[in-house]
């Protein structure tokens, strides 16, 4: 579905990912992890289309329904509307546009972009409650501003409704985990697992293996210094939890 | 000596924006004399137990630094300005940086008239206070004294200070211009209290501050009683991580005027502000906030917070309040916010309610919106000695 | 995103000329051009009398001028006074309008021939010095409306003129509004009867067309008791190197217990992008409540002209009357916008509220300037006022200085104010959420101007958020 081939991308100037390969296929769940300043993160800003990084090697192919296309090529409004999805490690605070408003507009116009007829506003929020629902979330959420006074295990369970409204095909969640209560984590990884379908697929970028216990992973990926080191069964994650990364990356380096 | 000899321009009343609602016209044609350094009083023991609370004590007597009255400490550099001019030229030099302001009237005046002046330095960590009383003597004179001190304080690198000013006088007509000038050296802070609760007199008061990178400035101000009162705050946030908080308190009554003008200046990336300023308002008197955050172009990321509150205490007083931001950066967060109201219906009539009878529920309730910016002091016996005075205006509503 | 060259081809899309004989009077300002003017309007000595007077003291007014906010010196002897298209003689019908005049109106999407009419809407049409149609009338004066030019007006009702001209404005009360009162040559009048809810919006439209010549329209809308009137103005000029002059007065009273709303949208040509030409809006704008109950609601969407200095007031005169000021100002490029409102409570029991927008972009600097101020008189008066700033770059500046004088401590009085900014953060996140920087620059301001659109009559709303989008891309990324 998604093939990352030798990617390398900078910003001002400086080198981040060094060569990353990945291929992605429908239905699966990936998990990346790695020490701070990997560039895990950098790798899912540059799948999502971030202005501040520069691609410098490689390319991403994205293949859906029978199509290949360049991802690289589209802007990022066109990455998300072609199903491609990045749940923030800091979600942006956007006053005065309310939650729903901003979700009906999303919605519509990937709608638009898919050639569907755009939905009411009645029949949204029918829609969105069903979703919210379906996640467990309280109504308070939608009237709000867009992220706005939201702590941050709301602001995570914001991004989980808002990846279940855009039925992406591909999500990179970057560290979405991370900042959460218990049961904040159980709402956003049962959020999470709901959302796994057959035909889409999902990339956990995480530190902890907690978010493991709610949603299984077909692979795990070891980052170190702009490239995967290391890619394992769901033991490789337990298996960084008490043994830490240095070994992994001796490993790499010899 | 009338004023207007000696100074030719002063502030247009409506015209100036800093003056728009204080008219100081009737001081030009007024008479004034000036107390010469010889002119030494001493002060009694019982004064000096009352109003002595700091570890360290520096009096002014009508405007005049008497050494002999004030007491010591070893963690403070005290020295009479004309000695420090000498001493550390350098210095002195260094409090020019301050910039102007945009009303530079008071400042000014000071510089014309000011004959007596202290220089503190505080170096260490110790948590000392610092306590500077300006005081008029309760003296008959054939013409009214003009007192105009000035102190410049320097907070040296990474030094942690509490400053304490107290205006007291007992005369019965004065006018004083007290101009303070204060320097933050990098990661210095310093808590600054100034009460002013001269009884008469026209008193026109400034505080300037520049403040260098990571220094906290705390400040807490008071403004009461005395017919025509009004203190400039200019604070200079110079560097990045400059930080200042200031909570003040101006209870008028009578027909006093009371005049707040603060100035705030971003002039660096990452710097905040916040201020608190509380009104109460009796009889006829007439209250004046001015409050200016400007928000230069490089000082991105910065925080500020302005808010003004008013209580009024009867149905004829008047009060100005002007809370403004100058905003050239587009990286910040700024807010300002200004009430006015009468003491809430609803809060009276449940303590009544509650058998509080009408006179001690309005009390009750007007201390504590005081109390809320009281509550901001830290030190315990500042926050009595405030709390004292309030009490005695709370008395008579 | 959105390059610049891309953002400025579709700048200005009223900047064109119309090319058409006019009939004007030689450049310059003294009392024979006065007089031509009131005499090729055919006015009632009052009138005269009235301009004649105004100009005398005008003569002895000093031009304002501020550190901030300084312009280019007006050469008043320089201008053209009325220029006006060439028509022949007589009372128009629709007919005898110029085709190449209703074309221009058709251009600026303000149709006024019979076939094209906006159905609820009544429209009259303003070039440059004088008032060349107006729609509806039949309907109109069926229910008592009227709805004419003011110089029209100054001839069939001049007793309604003479009571209210200059009543609220008083004709020496600034420089600008001394100067249009002694040289206006046309507007809109409006007076709607007794207890009577006019029946369709009325609206005005303001085209400067002619070079070298100052604007100088005058409206003047009386509600008598009961009554309720919603008015919209619009307002372009075509793009020209000099500045050009706009010096308008509104005069808005409101009898016991009717209500006026009065809603702008503003779109002068507010100069390239290097801040050269453009429209110099000097306006002032006041309403009166005078009765007991009255009401007047001033809405604005600012987002054109080099210079802005436009505050638009209410005097709470009657008891219980209330007053209303909503307003985006959008400025860009070198633009300078400074306005704000003037509430003055005199009455007991007035209210009034205050809901401001700044947004500003590129170099430019927006000011909100409001007085609130309560009289010993107005007992348990109330204000609300919230002023917030959007800042759109790290070039341009946003200022907020509102006054607060209360003079009666029953009043109960509240301001608020915030600045916000839109990020590139912002836009990428609604963009990974698919919506194009088109649609997230759309979504932030609506959000953002959200209070105050809601105001506004539905088609100018749309129209008012096209015009911000269009005015601010290019701007963002």
């Amino acid at each position: 579905m998604l093939t990352i081939k030798d990617i390398s991308a900078s910003v001002d100037g400086k080198e981040i990912l060094k060569g990353i390969n990945l291929t992605i296929k429908a239905g699966e769940v990936h998990v990346i992890m790695g020490p701070n300043g990997s560039g895990k993160s950098t790798l899912s800003k540059v799948v999502a289309g971030h202005p501040d990084y520069q691609i410098t090697n490689g390319e991403i192919v994205y293949d859906i329904n029978f199509k290949k296309k360049n991802l690289l090529d589209m802007e990022p409004d066109v990455r998300a509307k072609e199903g491609i999805f990045m749940g923030f490690q800091y979600p942006v605070e956007i006053p005065s546009v309310s939650n729903e408003e901003f979700l009906r507009a999303a919605f519509n116009e990937i709608c638009k972009y898919q050639g569907v007829e755009d939905m009411d506003p009645l029949d949204f929020q029918d829609f969105l409650k069903e979703k919210m629902d379906f996640l467990g979330m309280g109504e308070k959420f939608i009237n709000r501003e867009l992220n706005v006074g939201f702590s941050g295990g709301e602001k995570k369970r914001n991004e989980i409704l808002q990846m279940a409204v855009l039925s992406p095909k591909i999500s990179f969640l970057d560290e979405t985990d991370s900042g959460l209560d218990v049961d904040a984590l159980r709402v956003v990884g049962e959020g999470i697992n709901k959302l796994k379908r057959r035909d889409n697929a999902i990339i956990l970028i995480t530190h902890y293996h907690r978010l493991l216990d709610y949603v299984k992973p077909d692979f795990v990926h070891v980052m170190y210094d702009g490239k995967i080191v290391k890619t394992g069964e769901e033991s490789l994650a337990y298996d960084i939890e008490k043994n830490g990364y240095d070994s992994i990356i001796k490993e790499s380096q010899n | 000596m009338k004023l207007i000899d000696r100074i030719s321009d002063f502030p247009k009343y409506r015209k100036n924006e800093s003056w728009k609602y204080s008219d100081i016209s009737f001081l030009k044609e007024k008479e004034f004399q000036i107390v010469q350094e010889d002119h030494h009083h001493f002060i009694n023991s019982d004064f000096k137990k009352k109003e002595f609370i700091g570890d360290a004590v520096v009096v002014f007597i009508d405007g005049v630094l008497s050494i002999k009255d004030s007491k010591f400490h070893e963690d403070f550099t005290i020295l009479p300005l004309n000695q420090a001019f000498l001493r550390y030229p350098e210095k002195i030099e260094s409090s020019f940086q301050i910039p102007e302001s945009d009303s530079t009237f008071v400042d000014n005046l000071n510089r014309v008239f000011s004959e007596s002046g202290v220089y503190i330095e505080k170096k260490s960590t110790n948590k000392t206070l610092i306590q500077l009383i300006f005081y008029g003597e309760n003296k008959k004179t054939d013409i009214p004294i003009l007192s105009s001190p000035r102190v410049i304080f320097f907070g040296a690198e990474n030094s942690n200070c509490s400053f304490l000013e107290t205006h007291i006088s007992c005369r019965e007509e004065f006018l004083t211009i007290p101009v303070t000038d204060i320097i933050l050296e990098k990661n210095s802070t310093l808590n600054y209290y100034r009460v002013k609760h001269e009884k008469n007199g026209t008193h026109l008061g400034m505080t300037k501050i520049l403040q260098k990178e990571n220094t906290t400035f705390n400040a807490f101000l008071f403004q009461g009683d005395s017919p025509f009162s009004r203190h400039e705050l200019s604070v200079f946030l110079n560097e990045k991580y400059a930080k200042t908080d200031i909570s003040a308190i101006y209870a008028s009554k009578g027909s006093n005027h009371i005049d707040n003008q603060v100035s705030v200046y971003h002039q660096s990336p990452d710097t905040e502000s916040e201020q608190f300023f509380k009104g109460l308002l009796k009889d006829s008197s007439t209250a004046i906030f001015n409050g200016k955050v400007s928000v230069l172009r490089d000082a991105q990321r910065s925080y500020s917070k302005q808010l003004n509150q008013n209580l009024m205490l009867s149905n004829k007083a008047t009060i100005f309040t002007k809370p403004q931001l100058e905003i050239d950066a587009d990286d910040v967060k700024c807010s300002h916010g200004a009430t006015s109201g009468q003491l809430n219906r609803e809060e009276l009539f449940y303590l009544q309610s509650r058998g509080v009878s009408k006179e001690i529920a309005i009390k009750m309730v007007s201390k504590a919106f005081a109390d809320e910016a009281l509550n901001r002091v830290k030190e315990p016996f500042i926050k009595n000695y405030v709390q004292n005075i309030l009490d005695s205006y709370f008395w008579e509503i | 995103m959105v390059g610049n060259e891309q953002f400025l081809s579709k700048d200005y899309k009223y900047g064109f000329t119309t090319n058409i004989e006019v009939d004007e009077l030689p450049k310059g300002l003294n009392e024979d051009i006065i007089k031509a003017i009131s005499k090729k309007k055919g006015e009632p000595e009052f009138m005269l009398n009235f301009r004649l007077s105004v100009f005398e003291k005008w003569k002895t007014m000093a031009e304002p001028h501020w550190a901030d906010f300084d312009y280019n010196p007006i050469d008043y002897q320089n201008l053209k006074y009325y220029s006006a298209p060439k028509k022949k003689d007589g009372p128009k019908s629709m007919d005898e309008v110029d085709p190449e005049l209703l074309d221009t109106f058709e251009k600026l999407g303000v149709p006024i021939h019979e076939r094209a009419r906006l159905a609820g809407v009544a429209i009259d049409a303003v070039f440059d010095s004088v008032s060349v149609a107006t729609t509806h009338q039949e309907l109109l004066s069926k229910h008592g409306v009227i709805f004419c030019p003011i110089s029209e007006a100054v001839k069939k009702h001049p007793e309604l003129v003479q009571k209210y001209l200059g009543t609220v404005v008083p004709p020496t009360d600034n420089f600008f509004a001394s100067l249009n009162s002694a040289v206006f040559s046309d507007g809109s009048f409006v007076y709607i009867p007794k207890n009577v809810r006019c029946p369709m919006d009325l609206s005005t439209y303001f085209r400067i067309n002619a070079s070298e010549t100052g604007q100088f329209e005058r409206t003047l809308i009386i509600a008598d008791e009961g009554s309720y009137v919603s008015y919209i103005e619009g307002c372009t000029a075509p793009m020209r190197d000099e500045n050009q002059l706009h010096a308008a007065v509104v005069e808005l009273i409101a009898l016991k217990d009717a209500e006026i709303k009065y809603s702008t949208v503003q779109n002068w040509y507010a100069g390239d992008k290097n801040g050269v030409g453009g429209i110099y809006n000097f306006v002032t704008k006041r309403g009166k409540c005078a009765g007991s109950g009255a009401k007047i609601s001033w809405t604005q969407v600012e987002a054109g002209s080099a210079l802005t200095w436009k505050y638009p007031s209410v005097i709470l005169q009657g008891d219980n009357s209330i007053g209303e000021f909503y307003s985006v100002a959008l400025t860009n490029n070198y633009m300078k916008a400074d306005t704000g409102t003037k509430m003055i409570h005199i009455g007991k029991n007035t209210r009034s509220r205050i809901i401001s927008k700044g947004i500003s972009a590129e170099y430019s600097t927006n000011t909100y300037r409001g007085l609130v101020r309560i009289a010993p008189s107005a007992e348990n008066a109330r204000n609300y006022s919230q002023c917030d700033s959007l800042l759109v770059g790290d070039k341009c500046s946003a200022n907020t200085f509102p006054y607060l004088e209360v003079k009666n401590s029953s009043a109960t009085l509240e301001h608020e104010a915030t600045t916000s900014k839109i990020s590139t953060d912002q836009i990428f996140y609604l963009n990974s959420r698919g919506l194009s920087t088109e649609s997230a620059i759309s979504l932030l301001i609506n959000g953002f101007c959200k209070e105050v659109f809601k105001e506004l009559p539905l088609e100018f709303s749309v129209e008012a958020v096209r015009l911000l989008e269009m005015r601010l891309e290019g701007s963002i990324g």
